[in-house]
Parts: structure tokens; sequence; C-alpha cells
């Protein structure tokens, strides 16, 4: 079968810093995969060369066998780690627009914005500000905006960070639900546990390269994902003559 | 979604982003109530300034003529006053003023303080002098009459001189440059909310998974020149509305505006350059605010003004519409949104001139919007540090 998405070789430099070094990748059609790593491994810039904001130095990014700058606005689903929506507007507003400006019809993306505010509970509160919202209020309207057209392949970049673990748990069902629907997803993330419960596959980059891959029924036989990445990120650490306590502390 | 439609969404959410004509209405109607107050108040004092002061002459028969009719002054002659008796009458202010007079070349005016109407006294007196010393000294009433009249002098232009600026043509021009700059001004605010503000609460990356750098800033500049054109013509709408409504309402003549031009070609001409001048600096604005990481702190912000100077220089030619260096700035692009309207309203100008000023024009604006939509994508997502002059010289001319 075609990877839905193909990582071949790409590889990306900010000056003298090589954030992505050679990474290959493939994501068939409705899997949910992790990309793990430690903070500045290089995760961040890999999805957003997936979503066109960069573009690699070197390497191809194939979709469905084409060779493609970002899947078309319709298909594609972004959940940024720099998370950020219009403060000043109402956020039923703001997800009809986002929607609408991904090629949904503007009755349809008001009604789609109902639709997800009436899921978070939030629909009594459609016409307020985002920044009248808790923080994991806020999320779940962002969670919304990115994922609100049905898209083809959802890109979700930490998005259980900051959450309480009642949200953590509405996440990992919003994400297997997006599955379900047929959507294929690619999402980072430092909370192992959820991994291990939410992705078929793991992909762990440290320092810009592959450093682990495999599916998560593999890599967990031995024991727990969490002791498996503490032990490798370690391993690569101390080869470098990094710290190894600084990436632990960062992993839950 | 084609870019075309993408843009003209953008465009249209940025407009209804800073467009709120519920507020804008509730402004426009508070400024034409206090406009309207204002004028009203102002007509009251103005009467109540009028209101009739009693002033009384002492020896006035010393003069040679008769006391002048001077508003609000009134001569009282109730009595047959004396120097000490209107000195006290002025001093427990019975009298708001009192003439003594000495000769007919020398006189006293006593008061309590100097007022408006002291001045217009004296002048009054001092002219009713002259005439009487003319009617005294001309026997002929001809001969006074030619005195007293001024000459009348008709001014006649040859053909292919320059006609003088008629007044209402300097206000009309006036008027176009402080719309000019009116949108200019506003612009500054939407931009900074807009640009600015969109960074520094980091909506960026989830656009630019949407639309194109490029689209998203066309986008903006349609909306954001939008809406700054929308405050701007309702300010003036509410100025012309104050400029007729209050004298009628005070029951004196409404103001007379200019015609802004003289046909519907030239007002058409005005309004396209100055369209192509708001698209091209607005494009320069939203530039330079992507690439604003605080702007608490920024110095870069000043920069912003820097459109407004071609209109502060357009104001010194509107003497000199005919001069080279007006013709010259009129091509210039830079200068072309401020002078050649101005000169549009002022003088005539040539077909080509005018084609060269709008091609020039034209041209500046892709040339802006398109390097602008390259700093833009790479000054948007830049936090902690604003990008060089050399960088953003380096990223505007890189190919797609």
């Amino acid at each position: 079968m075609t990877s839905f998405l193909s990582i071949q070789s790409v590889e990306k430099r900010y000056a003298t810093v090589l954030a992505v070094d050679g990474i290959s990748l493939d994501v068939a059609p409705g899997e949910i995969v992790a990309l793990l790593g430690p903070n500045g491994a290089g995760k961040s810039t890999l999805l957003r060369m997936l979503v066109g904001i960069t573009r690699p130095d070197r390497g191809r990014i194939l979709w469905n066998g084409v060779e493609q700058a970002a899947l078309p606005p319709g298909d594609l689903g972004y959940l940024p780690e720099d998370r950020g929506l219009y403060q000043d507007v109402a956020i039923a507003k703001t997800l009809s627009y986002f929607a609408r400006l991904r090629g949904v019809a503007a009755s349809d993306a008001e009604r789609m914005a109902g639709e997800w505010l009436t899921r978070f509970e939030l629909a009594d509160r459609a016409g307020e500000k985002l920044g009248a919202f808790s923080k994991g209020n806020q999320q779940k309207v962002q969670f919304a905006a990115a994922v609100l057209h049905r898209p083809k392949f959802a890109i979700l970049d930490e998005p259980f960070s900051g959450l309480d673990p009642i949200n953590q748990e509405l996440f990992l069902d919003l994400v297997r639900g997006l599955r379900d629907a047929g959507t294929t997803v690619l999402f980072s993330a430092h909370q192992m546990s959820l991994v291990e419960r939410l992705a078929d596959r793991v992909f762990v980059m440290h320092r810009g390269r592959e450093l682990l891959h495999g599916s998560v029924g593999d890599l967990t036989t031995g024991g727990s994902l969490h002791d498996l990445y503490i032990e490798r990120v370690r391993a690569a650490n101390a080869e470098f003559g990094a710290p190894t306590t600084s990436t632990t502390a960062e992993v839950s | 979604m084609t870019r075309w439609q993408q843009t003209l969404e953008v465009a249209r959410w940025e407009f209804n982003r800073f467009v709120k004509w519920r507020q804008q209405l509730i402004g426009l109607t508070f400024m034409l109530i206090v406009g309207f107050a204002a004028g009203f108040i102002g007509g009251a004092v103005k009467k109540s300034k009028s209101k009739p002061v009693r002033v009384a002459a002492v020896g006035a028969q010393a003069l040679g003529f008769a006391l002048p009719n001077s508003p609000p002054v009134v001569w009282d002659s109730s009595q047959v006053w004396t120097e000490a008796g209107v000195r006290a009458a002025v001093a427990n202010e019975t009298l708001g003023g009192a003439l003594i007079v000495g000769s007919a070349t020398d006189a006293e005016l006593v008061i309590r303080k100097r007022a408006g109407w002291t001045e217009p006294l004296e002048r009054a007196l001092n002219a009713s002098r002259q005439q009487a010393t003319m009617a005294r000294l001309v026997t002929s009433p001809a001969d006074l009459a030619l005195l007293t009249t001024p000459m009348r002098i008709a001014t006649s232009i040859v053909q292919g001189g320059v006609n003088p600026v008629a007044r209402s043509t300097k206000i009309a021009a006036f008027a176009i440059l402080g719309f000019g700059i009116t949108i200019l001004m506003s612009g500054f605010g939407t931009i900074f909310v807009g640009i600015t503000g969109e960074k520094t609460h980091r909506v960026t990356e989830q656009m630019m998974a949407m639309v194109r750098p490029q689209t998203w800033m066309d986008g903006k500049i349609i909306g954001l020149s939008g809406a700054a054109m929308v405050g701007t013509v309702l300010v003036f709408g509410g100025f012309y509305v104050l400029g007729r409504g209050l004298p009628a309402a005070l029951g004196r003549s409404p103001i007379a505006f200019p015609p802004i031009a003289s046909d519907f070609g030239t007002l058409a001409l005005i309004l396209l350059v100055t369209l192509l001048g708001v698209a091209m600096w607005f494009s320069f604005m939203a530039a330079l605010a992507a690439t604003i990481d605080d702007p608490n702190s920024s110095t870069r912000s000043i920069l912003l003004f820097v459109p407004v100077l071609p209109m502060g220089l357009a104001i010194l030619l509107v003497d000199k519409a005919d001069s080279t260096a007006a013709m010259v700035l009129s091509i210039v692009p830079l200068t072309a949104m401020a002078v050649l309207p101005l000169r549009l309203v002022m003088t005539s100008v040539a077909w080509w001139e005018i084609a060269l000023s709008l091609s020039a024009l034209a041209g500046a604006v892709f040339v802006f919007r398109t390097a602008a939509g390259k700093v833009f994508a790479t000054a948007m997502l830049m936090h902690g540090k604003e990008p060089s002059l050399r960088e953003m010289l380096r990223w505007a001319r890189t190919r797609d």
C-alpha cells in the first residue's frame, strides 16, 4: 500500500544548527504515529516542514506518492506548538473563519463550529472571546480549529501539553475519534503513558536524527515505553557528552 | 479554495475585525452631537458677548463729530455726566465704560478691564474723526465720495498666462491631502493590531498552515486599508454634515464646500491614485509591522510614520503645483499619492504625466506587496529578535 506520507532523507539547517538531519519516515493511511524526542530534537521543525511553513534543505516529502510542499489546506489539520488564536474575536467566528479558509462553505463552517463547541460543552459561550477562557478550554478551541474541517491528515504538535488528566483523557478520545473517522494522525508528545495508549507506531528523534522507531507493541515487549525512552535518550546524550538529567525531567 | 478566494476571505475577516459598524456609528453620532452642542454653545456665547455695553461720554461736543455707532456700545444719554460721576459709575459697574473727551485729538476711555468692544470703539472714533475732517476740508460731495470709496481693480489673465489659485481650490487640495493623511494615520493602528498583535498572539503558524504568506498579506492589505478608508470616510462625512447642518440649525447660510474635482473623470483619477498609494504604503507598513517583535520596546515603529512625510511635502507644493518639482514628484511613486491629486485639482496635468504616474505607482504597488509578502513570511515566524534591514532586503530579493 502507498504511504499517505513519505519523508525521505529530509534535512533542515538553521544557521549552524542542523535541526533535522536525514530523517526518513512513512505513515500509512489510518495510522496514528507518535513523534517523540527531547526538547530541541527537531520534532517541531519536521512538523513545520510537513505543513509547508518551512521547506527542507534536502530530501523529499511525498504525499500519496506525490512530492509537494504540503497537502491542500482542506486535507490537512494542524495544531501548532506555538498556540494562538484571535484574542479579540468570538470563538465561534474564529472557528468558522478557519474552516472557510480551508474551503468549507460558510453555512457548513458555522454548523461545524457549533457542533465542536457543543462537544466541548462550550456552546453557550460561543460568542465569548478567547481571552475569557481557561487554558484547558482555550486548548479545546485550538484543537477544534485544527480539525474542524475533517482533514485527511492531522498533525498535532504536543496536543496534551498543559492539560489536566481529565482533559488528557478527553483529547485521547478525540484523537481516536479522528482516526475512526478516517483521519491519519501524526502527533508529538512527551507523555509516554498516553503515547503507549494512543499510538500505533513511535518514532523518536534525538539531535535531529532518528533514535528509535517501531510499533508500540514491539517497543513495549520488554518494559514500558517510558523506561525504554529514558534509557535510549540517556545513552544518546552520553554519547554526545550531554547531561543525562535534563531530558528526563521534561518527560512525564 | 483558490488563492484569490482565500485572499478575499482574509480581506473580509480583517475588514470586519476593524470596522465595527455599531461602534463607529455611535462614535460618529457622538461626534455630531458634540459638534452641534459646541456650535450651539458657541453661538450662545457669541450672543452673550454682544450684550449691550452702556458707555457715557463727557465733553463729547469737543470731538466735532457725532459719537459713532459701534455695537455693542450703547451711548448713555440718561443724564448729563460729570467726569467724577462717570469714574464712580464705571467703578461700581453702573456703566460699562466712559469716554472723557479733552479735545478733538485727546480723549480717555475709562473701563474696569479690557473687553472685546474697546478696540472697535477706538477704531470707530478715529474713522468718524477722519470722515468729519474730510467732510470739512472737501466741499464737493463727489470729491468726498472719491476720497472715501476704494478703487475697483479687475484682474484679467492673458491667454496662456497662469491663473491665480482660488481659495476654494486650495481648500479642496488640503481636503484631499487631509483625507490621505487620515487614512495613513488610521492605518498605523489597524496594522499594529492586525499584524504585530497577531504575531504576538502566535496566530501565525496556524494561519500559515492554511494560507500562503503572500495570500495572507494581500488579504490583510485589502482588508485593513478598506477599514482605514471606511473610518476616514465616516470622519469626513461627519465634518460635512456638521459644516452643512450646524449653520442651518443656527439660522446661518451653510458652509459652501468646494467641489473636490470639476468632473467625474478627475474625481475617479484622484480615487484611483489614492487607492494605489494606500495599497503601496500599507504594504510597506505591513512588512515593517511583521518584523516588530515587541511593540512596547521596538524603536522600529517610528518608521511607520514614513508614509506621512510625502503628504507633508505636498503641503509645501500647494502654491507651486505647476512647478517642475511638483511634476517630477507626481510621477515618483513614493510621492505620487500626495502630489498627483494635488496637481489634478490645482492645475492641468498632461495625459502622459497621468499615465506615467499611474503606471509607476501600479508597478510600485506590485513590488512593495511582493517584497512585503516575502519579508512577512519569514518575519512573522521570528520571535525574540527583530531582523536587520540587510536580512529584510535579502528576504525581499529571494525567489519563491
